[in-house]
């Protein structure tokens, strides 16, 4: 469960509520500090800062809009029409957490559409200050003024121009890049009293004006008209600038916009269109109030990164889907030579997880790592990716690994996690639950659970190859040998060392004689050994005959090979339920598992969770933001009234348009820390009750 | 009592009412009691016109065309209003037999 406060509590079990969403986005990518996850090779990752206000390419952007976490995020609470997430429990133990999540937006604005920015002008809106606009030969400083108050498009600033002369006084923008010989269209809200002066300036090489197109009309001096000039470029253009001024009068303007069209569209005074991308960091959180603007607080809900994002034109709308950063870290191997060559020996789980961590790029601030209480003997991170292996040590140390909703990697050790096993929320018929379901489904019912491990651990150092025969060396050549490490039954022997081989080495070693059958006289000191690589599962080393007669070589290897040295297999089944649902077979394969006793409490344990299909519920309930997969909760399951206690196995929520936070909670029962298990050997002597 | 729409006065309506409206939802549970979310209370203001000259309903309707919320302030403390609203108007119909066009219309005022 999330820690929240008594007053998110307080607003989230009220009779009325006030639940909504907000979202953040970090679009372009900047990090504040270091990388955490790799960039996506979009040129948009090398040059583009994301900004509040607009600025021209090349122009000093000295902004931060936010500091959250490591990305630069943008606030799009304002825009967000609904957001949908699941959380769910995954792996045969459920030690792992996936999340993902749905948002749509509003695009009436045209905000959230891939394009290129339509408006071209930097500080459209004349918010703060006239950054990007310059004034007239003909005017003053003193003829401007921002009208506080005075919003007639945008924010909370326009700007007001007074001239009662004829003379026109105008401000023009900083020019832009354009493209020549096609339409551009300038345009303004304004009123006031006089004449509006409206143009398009095309600009040439250096500073020399090569066309203009001009609106000249009366002001209303009531109603806030926008005015447009559309304007062909001619052919010599390379830039233009857009000039608006009055004469015999006063104008109040905002909303100024340059635009690459035939006419005027929507206002745009944003600057996001060509940032609309996959792989952007991605915010949600829950607000719950006991009312509109009352009392109750943020939850985080969700961290993760864009996926896909499909505008609806027609619609006004966009759908963004955005996936956790588990998923992102499918996607990265974990195979590294970073420490020696990607082995562990006897590492506690929780030492691992971590190591993983590194090796996706994280850093300690982006982890939240639980002790664990199991040893793996040895650990290889060999053609998997890092959350395939976390995932497989976490449910060897019968924990759970995830991606938290702030975006933290969290490793929960088994003792954390029965700890953190206490109910968490009480839903009953009265107060929170809207509808509920006893879930019949075959599958989900396993009366068969076989769990296997493959143990592995170190050996002493010992010969793991030979030659296979003799190899022949004429003077003067170099060949390079490849050794593949295999065990008896031919499958790789991965080794923590490898010996680097020497003249009649102690260990490795390699000898030369003048005869094929190992006669004649010895030449292995005329033999060099020019190069020697080893890997995990290998080696590469390249001889030279350095002497003047044929060498035959015999070459051996000596190293710390990984053997196999148990083979974990235990079943367990319920006659019961075979008989009446038929064999269901889980098999849990996990090489990570080094214990026989942990195996039989593994197997156990998933077959009493999963052995009856009345241990399945599904209940939609009246939303608790701070309820996360894994946690138990007491359910009234039936007009009897009675009561049930279950942990949420997947979490879907949502919140909709003017609608409620809702969540559809999928349960199941498990055991708890207390499940007892007796030793299977004998009970005298050395054997234990264990859990 | 005078309105003010996009800063301009526009003429007062024949009818006016006033509507609150609940942007929110009911749920309800297992043993059939109403739960509410309620995320905001907002105004709407029907304004109806039975003889608007064809000038001041260009006024209204030049609003209209700005497809954008306006401002909507009125003089009096009952009701005070001063809200951002859409502009909607509802079917214009003619009043005929007279010199210019006259016309019927309800203007409906959704606060932002």
């Amino acid at each position: 469960m999330i820690d929240v406060n008594d007053s998110i509590k307080s607003a989230t079990s009220g009779t009325t509520r006030s639940p909504s969403a907000a979202l953040r986005v970090c679009w372009d990518r900047t990090q504040l500090t270091t990388q955490w996850f790799q960039l996506d090779q979009s040129p948009f990752d090398d040059e583009f800062v994301l900004t509040l206000n607009t600025y021209q390419n090349g122009e000093t952007i000295n902004e931060i809009i936010s500091e959250i976490d490591n990305f630069k995020y943008v606030d799009e609470s304002d825009y967000l029409i609904s957001a949908e997430g699941l959380e769910e429990l995954r792996g045969d133990d459920y030690q792992s957490v996936m999340s993902e999540a749905d948002i749509v937006l509003d695009n009436t604005t045209q905000r959230f559409t891939p394009q290129v920015n339509k408006n071209l002008l930097a500080n459209p809106d004349f918010e703060s200050n006239f950054d990007s606009w310059s004034i007239s030969s003909g005017g003053t400083i003193g003829n401007w003024q921002l009208v506080g108050g005075v919003d007639i498009v945008s924010g909370t600033q326009s700007m007001k121009i007074l001239n009662p002369a004829s003379q026109t006084v105008f401000i023009y923008s900083d020019s832009v890049d354009v493209a020549s010989g096609i339409h551009y269209t300038a345009s303004i809200f304004a009123r006031g009293t006089g004449n509006i002066d409206l143009r398009v300036v095309a600009v040439g090489s250096g500073t020399q004006v090569v066309g203009s197109g001009t609106l000249s009309t009366a002001l209303n001096s009531g109603t806030v008209q926008r005015f447009q000039m559309p304007y062909s470029l001619p052919t010599t253009a390379k830039e233009a600038y857009l000039r608006v001024g009055v004469s015999s009068g006063s104008m109040i303007v905002d909303g100024a916009q340059l635009e690459q069209s035939v006419e005027f569209t929507s206002y745009d005074s944003n600057f996001i269109g060509d940032k609309i991308l996959p792989k952007r960091p991605t915010k949600i959180d829950i607000l719950m109030l006991d009312k509109p603007g009352g009392t109750g607080g943020y939850i985080p809900k969700f961290s993760g990164l864009i996926e896909n994002a499909d505008p609806n034109i027609k619609g006004d709308i966009i759908n963004i889907h955005c996936y956790d950063y588990a998923t992102e870290l499918q996607d990265i191997p974990a195979q590294s030579t970073s420490s020696g060559m990607g082995m562990y020996v006897n590492h506690y789980s929780h030492t691992l997880i971590r190591e993983l961590g590194y090796k996706a790029g994280l850093t300690d601030g982006d982890m939240s790592i639980q002790s664990g209480s199991q040893i793996i003997p040895f650990a290889w991170f060999q053609e998997g990716s890092t959350w395939y292996y976390m995932q497989n040590i976490a449910e060897a140390e019968g924990g759970r690994v995830f991606f938290d909703q702030d975006g933290v990697l969290n490793f929960w050790g088994a003792d954390y996690l029965d700890s953190n096993s206490g109910t968490q929320y009480n839903f009953t018929f009265d107060d929170n639950i809207l509808d509920l379901n006893h879930r019949v489904d075959k599958d989900v019912i396993k009366n068969d659970i076989v769990v296997k491990s493959n143990v592995r651990e170190v050996q002493n150092n010992q010969e793991i190859w030979s030659y296979g025969g003799v190899l022949q060396l004429e003077p003067g050549q170099s060949t390079e040998v490849w050794a593949t490490i295999q065990d008896q039954e031919g499958r790789g022997l991965p080794c923590t060392s490898i010996d680097e081989p020497s003249v009649n080495g102690s260990t490795s070693y390699w000898k030369a004689n003048t005869a094929y059958d190992g006669t004649g006289n010895d030449i292995s000191s005329s033999i060099a050994l020019l190069s020697w690589y080893a890997f995990a599962t290998s080696a590469k080393m390249k001889f030279d005959n350095q002497g003047g007669s044929t060498a035959y070589l015999s070459i051996v290897l000596y190293g710390t090979p990984a053997k196999i040295v148990k083979e974990i297999e235990v079943q367990r089944e319920d006659t019961d339920s075979i008989n009446i649902y038929g064999r269901q077979t889980l098999q849990i394969e996990n090489d990570y598992i080094t214990d026989e006793n942990y195996a039989v409490n593994t197997a156990s344990d998933k077959l009493y969770n999963l052995k009856d299909p009345l241990t399945h519920v599904s209940v939609q309930v009246r939303g608790v933001p701070f309820l996360q997969v894994g946690d138990a909760i007491n359910i009234e399951d039936g007009w009897s009234g009675n009561t049930r206690n279950l942990f949420i196995i997947r979490n879907r929520w949502q919140i909709l348009d003017g609608g409620d936070f809702i969540q559809n909670l999928d349960l199941e029962q498990r055991t708890l820390a207390d499940f007892f298990q007796l030793d299977e050997k004998t009970f005298d002597g050395p054997s234990v009750l264990q859990r | 009592m005078r309105f003010n729409l996009n800063n301009v006065e526009i003429p007062n309506p024949n009818s006016f009412v006033e509507s609150n409206v609940v942007v929110g939802d009911y749920v309800t549970t297992m043993n059939g009691n109403t739960r509410r979310a309620i995320h905001a209370k907002k105004n709407r203001w029907a304004l109806s016109y039975s003889m608007l000259s064809e000038t001041d309903y260009n006024t209204i309707k030049d609003i209209y065309d700005l497809n954008t919320s306006v401002s909507f302030t009125n003089t009096d403390t009952n009701p005070s209003i001063s809200a951002t609203v859409h502009v909607d108007i509802n079917d214009r119909s003619y009043v005929s037999g007279t010199g210019e066009f006259i016309s019927s219309i309800d203007l409906v005022l959704t606060e932002e």
